[in-house]
């Protein structure tokens, strides 16, 4: 989760963009449901309060689809995208959204197809890229190579490009 | 960012800075990770430190650089942050160049030996994270642990971004080390705000930073046997007080020195750096005075603010030790009304301590500006945009005549 702020970040620096990532700060516990952010922009910006109106939402773990916590200070111009197995219709109904801004992606499948397990950090990456093309993605792959190659591997890492590409291209052909 | 060309100060970072330095990289680093890869640059003599949250991540990493063998340093692990700094002091009179870190709690364990370190005038440079002392147990920003450190005879860097923290750690060892200055430098960034946050920082190739700050010259050297000397000896009414005056003094040249190296740093690096920094002061009519992170975050609204209607500017202040008594007087006396912005408390006090030192500077200054006070984000309470709005919205009211100056709280339940 954390990583994928990270990843994504360091996406944004290759593309020479400026950029934040931050956890939400305090101790993290194993299983706990935890909060990263990012700003992303062409241009410096000067910010260092908490992001309570985010442009984008991107929920990792399905189960947190009920909790209200995932739509707090969502407006109607955000866009929400959920790794989900159902379609967008009904879970922008669950959450209160208009269809229109949710999108959803099979992270998860995505993940265990590539990857070998239920992993969909990296995957839900190619849909934020997809949707919003806020870095190229070519700078994601390379940030990745670079970030975790050594850490896991050069099979565990195609499995993870193999993810964000298909994920990728799924949110692009809808 | 601005559209309508941000004018600055003369002691201000100015826009048209020189060229970037030859071989500058662009990295991704958090707060934490700046401040352990200046001091890498640095490659101090010694570093001992104890770790505390949030500033575990700048001893983890360093560490990293000492087991890799990328740093000649003797890094020294204690059993406290009191070990830390008594072992900082003797290093430091031995004629090392010193470096250590804390936070917070951390601090308040170093207190006595704060004072000690400043007496000896041992240049140690320290990096503080700011957080919130106990109790309640609370591990997130706010300046009451190094605000209470205000009077222990260190001079007191505030930094208001990744970049900038990184920086001031590579500019402190130079101050420090300053003739006639000879004093301690603590290197303030907000906890988690910017220890843990990740952005872009321009890394000085290493040759540039090791030729900046020059090898160290050792000054009153306990190793010197040709020239022994005695460090901490009984004082009492003899010459204590002769003592304590040289001190003070070596305050007054910490001025000059911080502003020639701030200027000296911006031909190396292309980022100059003054005293404090001014956003849209000449034509304003009100002004925040604030540090950290919230300074930047202000300065990014600006705009907002001007788009309102507000004749607002704003005061980052960058030195509060020593403070800039005569800059606040000279850039705020022509405005209206002024609000100073403290992530402290001073319990019992009309204020918060930034607040304290600019209305004593204006009100000897015998200016007519209203000066407010704000107290906010204590352990770690967000301070938001529409805060900052109300602020200045309130200045404009206080200008008019229809609101009075006092101290009140942002983002608290009352």
């Amino acid at each position: 989760m954390v990583t994928a702020a990270r990843l994504l970040a360091g996406a944004a620096l290759r593309a020479d963009k400026y950029f934040q990532a931050f956890p939400e700060f305090g101790p993290e516990r194993m299983g706990a449901p935890i909060v990263a952010f990012n700003r992303i922009s062409s241009r410096p910006f000067s910010n260092y309060s908490q992001i309570s109106n985010p442009d984008v939402v991107v929920v990792i773990d399905p189960t947190l689809l009920g909790a209200e916590a995932v739509i707090a200070g969502v407006g109607e111009d955000a866009i929400f995208i959920a790794n989900s197995s159902e379609e967008a219709r009904p879970v922008a109904g669950r959450l209160g959204l208009e269809p229109g801004q949710v999108y959803v992606v099979d992270a998860s499948r995505i993940a265990r197809e590539t990857i070998g397990r239920d992993i969909p950090n990296t995957a839900m990456l190619g849909g934020v890229v997809g949707i919003t093309e806020i870095v190229p993605l070519d700078d994601v792959i390379e940030e990745l190579k670079e970030l975790m190659g050594e850490k896991l591997g050069s099979e565990r890492i195609e499995g993870n490009i193999e993810a964000i590409r298909r994920t990728f291209e799924t949110i692009r052909a809808r | 960012m601005s559209h309508r060309g941000r004018r600055t100060g003369s002691g201000a970072r100015v826009l048209r800075a020189p060229a970037p330095a030859k071989g500058t990289i662009v990295k991704a680093l958090r707060g934490a990770d700046a401040v352990a890869e200046a001091m890498r640059q640095v490659n101090p003599g010694v570093v001992a430190a104890y770790p505390i949250t949030p500033q575990t991540d700048v001893v983890e990493r360093f560490s990293e650089f000492v087991a890799d063998g990328e740093v000649g340093t003797e890094f020294v692990t204690v059993e406290s942050e009191h070990s830390a700094m008594s072992a900082c002091i003797g290093a430091a009179a031995a004629g090392c160049r010193v470096m250590t870190a804390t936070s917070a709690n951390g601090l308040a364990l170093m207190w006595e030996m704060l004072y000690i370190a400043a007496s000896y005038r041992a240049p140690i440079v320290m990096a503080v994270a700011n957080r919130a002392l106990s109790g309640p147990i609370n591990i997130h920003c706010d300046h009451s642990d190094s605000m209470g450190a205000r009077d222990s005879g260190w001079i007191q860097i505030y930094s208001s971004t990744v970049e900038e923290v990184y920086d001031n750690v590579i500019q402190a060892v130079r101050i420090g080390e300053s003739k006639d200055v000879r004093l301690p430098v603590m290197v303030m960034f907000d906890g988690f705000i910017i220890s843990h946050l990740l952005e872009r920082v321009r890394v000085l190739p290493d040759k540039k930073v090791q030729s900046f700050i020059g090898p160290p010259r050792p000054v009153y050297s306990l190793l010197d046997i040709d020239h022994p000397l005695t460090y901490g000896p009984l004082d009492l009414f003899d010459y204590y007080f002769e003592h304590k005056r040289q001190q003070v003094d070596a305050m007054e040249y910490a001025e000059k020195a911080i502003t020639d190296v701030g200027k000296e740093y911006g031909q190396v690096s292309g980022r100059l750096y003054g005293y404090y920094e001014a956003h849209e002061l000449d034509d304003a009519e009100v002004a925040v005075v604030a540090l950290g992170s919230t300074a930047s975050t202000i300065k990014g609204l600006i705009p907002e603010i001007r788009d309102e209607r507000i004749k607002g500017g704003l005061l980052k202040v960058r030195l509060f030790r020593p403070f800039p008594t005569r800059d606040v007087v000279r850039r705020l006396s022509a405005t209206k009304a002024v609000a100073v912005l403290d992530r402290s408390a001073s319990f019992g006090a009309d204020g918060g301590p930034l607040y304290l030192e600019v209305s004593n500077a204006l009100g000897r200054a015998g200016a007519k500006t209203k000066v407010t006070n704000y107290i906010y984000g204590l352990g770690g309470r967000d301070i938001s945009h529409e805060h900052i709005m109300r602020v200045y919205q309130d200045l404009t009211r206080m200008a008019r005549g229809r609101l009075k100056p006092g101290t009140r709280y942002l983002g608290v339940r009352e």
